[in-house]
């Protein structure tokens, strides 16, 4: 813990000395303006080898006892309006790739062509708008946690797409509805998935500060094995996802629901609630995720199909790719936000998470429990 | 003292109720003739960007705390730190940006008067002929 005060006195000190007054957005002429925001996230464990999903990655694996930064992110977005209808937008983030080296990558390159009547086409590099989560997960400040409740995979391991995006807002007795259609080629975070289409619809609708958002996502995909060899063409992941947010006076809850088939795949579900307490600048809050993927087995080309049975060997051939089996992970989570100013923030949390794990036939059932403390400063500027 | 008297002389002390009217404001040539509270919300929140003509309506706003609390809290029941969280969502999800700022209100009705689609807010006192008010509203605090 003594890697937790050090941290904390660190922040509080550049905190003390560094934070400007709330800042705004540079509007560089009436037609291009640039705006960011920062991560600056430390992160320990009570227990060996934790492994939490993160901001950036997939999985973060955590040492007993030592602070990891590299969560750490800072982020700039160009919008340049080329006329009245058409504009470009950039978004890149640079994260720390190593000790001393940063590592800048392009988010966000799109144009948008304003149609009218709140019509909009966008076209170019985008994520897909699965979950809230999805396209905000750089940017802390528009959260109550310390991170995304989703990993970085998005949809089923599809996060970002080259394609090409139609949304529209429309009102309905004082509610707002954004409706949203994209379709595109996504990469998949593992190199076995090529070639993949991907599609998207979704509705939210929205009230003063609550919302409610249906997402339905649709992959096709083949899959290789590790040797290239295609394993299985047009394969199809579906996916759907319920996501609301509630404030009831100074109280405000989140929830969500995702659920996922998947052909050679493993099958997804994802669900999250969590209740805060908005007390001026401080909102104190509770949560709980779960996530688990359900794996059935894949066998290569020529195989003679399905798992072996309980207890048997594997059919001549038909050797697994894939264990059989669930992966879950399982979360409570007691945090506090700190409003600064509007532009910033401090969180404090302390997750416990449980993971088990059926789908090593040879280690069997396992199940890990560990504590992670994170303490994060964000802002937008 | 007794609490009592303290109390009583406490509350003739304090400053009696005031309201001020805040009026939504749009050049006399401008399309827009009246607006609803929902319409001004969605106008200001960039999820409305054009007028029914489908001419592009520009938004201007004070660098002014206390009238941005004031107005956002009337139009959509959002606190400062709110509507900082909400155009963070918006700006870097591309899907808008927040009104123009300026720094005083001199050159923010200079602006609104050379541009037939501009609109703003303000205080009802700062309103002159040049301007239409198409919506207006009393805060009153205490």
């Amino acid at each position: 813990m003594s890697t937790i005060v050090k941290t904390i006195s660190c922040v509080l000190t550049i905190l003390l000395y560094a934070v400007p007054a709330p800042a705004i957005s540079a509007s560089l002429s009436d037609r291009v303006s640039l705006n960011g925001f920062f991560t600056f996230q430390a992160i320990t464990a009570d227990d060996v080898g934790v492994v939490i999903p993160g901001i950036l990655g997939d999985a973060v694996t955590l040492e007993k006892d030592k602070a990891s930064y590299d969560e750490s992110l800072v982020g700039l977005q160009l919008d340049a309006n080329i006329s009245d209808n058409l504009s470009l937008i950039l978004q890149g983030i640079s994260t720390k790739a190593s000790e001393e080296e940063y590592k800048p990558t392009m988010e966000w390159a799109y144009l948008k062509y304003d149609l009218g009547r709140d019509l909009f086409l966008r076209a170019g590099k985008l994520k897909l708008p699965f979950l809230k989560g999805t396209e905000l997960r750089y940017i802390g400040h528009t959260r109550l946690w310390v991170r995304p409740l989703v990993p970085n995979n998005g949809a089923g391991g599809f996060d970002e797409y080259l394609g090409a995006e139609l949304y529209k807002n429309t009102s309905f007795n004082q509610n707002n509805i954004t409706l949203h259609a994209a379709y595109g080629k996504s990469n998949h975070i593992k190199d076995s998935i090529q070639d993949n289409r991907v599609g998207l619809l979704s509705v939210q609708l929205e009230r003063d500060n609550d919302w409610v958002k249906l997402a339905l996502f649709k992959g096709i995909y083949d899959i290789y094995t590790p040797m290239n060899t295609l394993l299985q063409s047009n394969a199809v992941m579906d996916m759907a996802s319920l996501e609301a947010k509630l404030s009831l006076d100074k109280f405000i809850i989140h929830g969500g629901y995702v659920n996922g088939k998947a052909e050679s795949f493993p099958d997804l579900a994802m669900s999250y609630l969590s209740l805060g307490y908005s007390s001026g600048q401080f909102t104190p809050f509770i949560m709980y995720n779960a996530r688990s993927a359900t794996f059935t087995p894949v066998t290569p080309p020529g195989g003679g199909g399905g798992a072996p049975p309980p207890g048997g060997a594997p059919p001549p051939g038909g050797i697994p790719l894939a264990a059989d089996g669930t992966r879950e992970s399982i979360g409570y989570s007691l945090g506090v936000k700190y409003d600064i100013n509007e532009s910033y923030s401090i969180k404090l949390q302390r997750d416990n998470i449980t993971i088990s794990d059926n789908t090593n036939p040879i280690l069997g059932y396992q199940e890990d429990n560990a504590n992670v403390y994170t303490l994060t400063i964000e802002g937008v500027f | 003292m007794r609490p009592s008297l303290s109390y009583l002389l406490l509350l003739l002390l304090c400053p009696p109720l005031w309201a001020q009217e805040i009026a939504v404001v749009v050049p006399i040539k401008s399309p827009i003739q009246e607006l609803t509270t929902h319409e001004v919300a969605n106008i200001f929140l960039s999820k409305t960007t054009r007028s029914d003509e489908g001419l592009r309506i520009k938004t201007l706003e004070l660098n002014s705390k206390e009238y941005k609390a004031l107005f956002y809290g009337k139009i959509s029941g959002k606190s400062l730190s709110q509507l900082k969280s909400y155009w963070s969502t918006i700006i870097f999800t591309g899907k808008g940006m927040p009104p123009k700022s300026f720094d005083n209100t001199s050159g923010l009705i200079l602006e609104l008067k050379q541009n037939d689609l501009a609109i703003t807010y303000l205080p009802y006192d700062q309103v002159d002929t040049s301007m239409r008010v198409v919506y207006s509203f009393i805060v009153q605090n205490d």
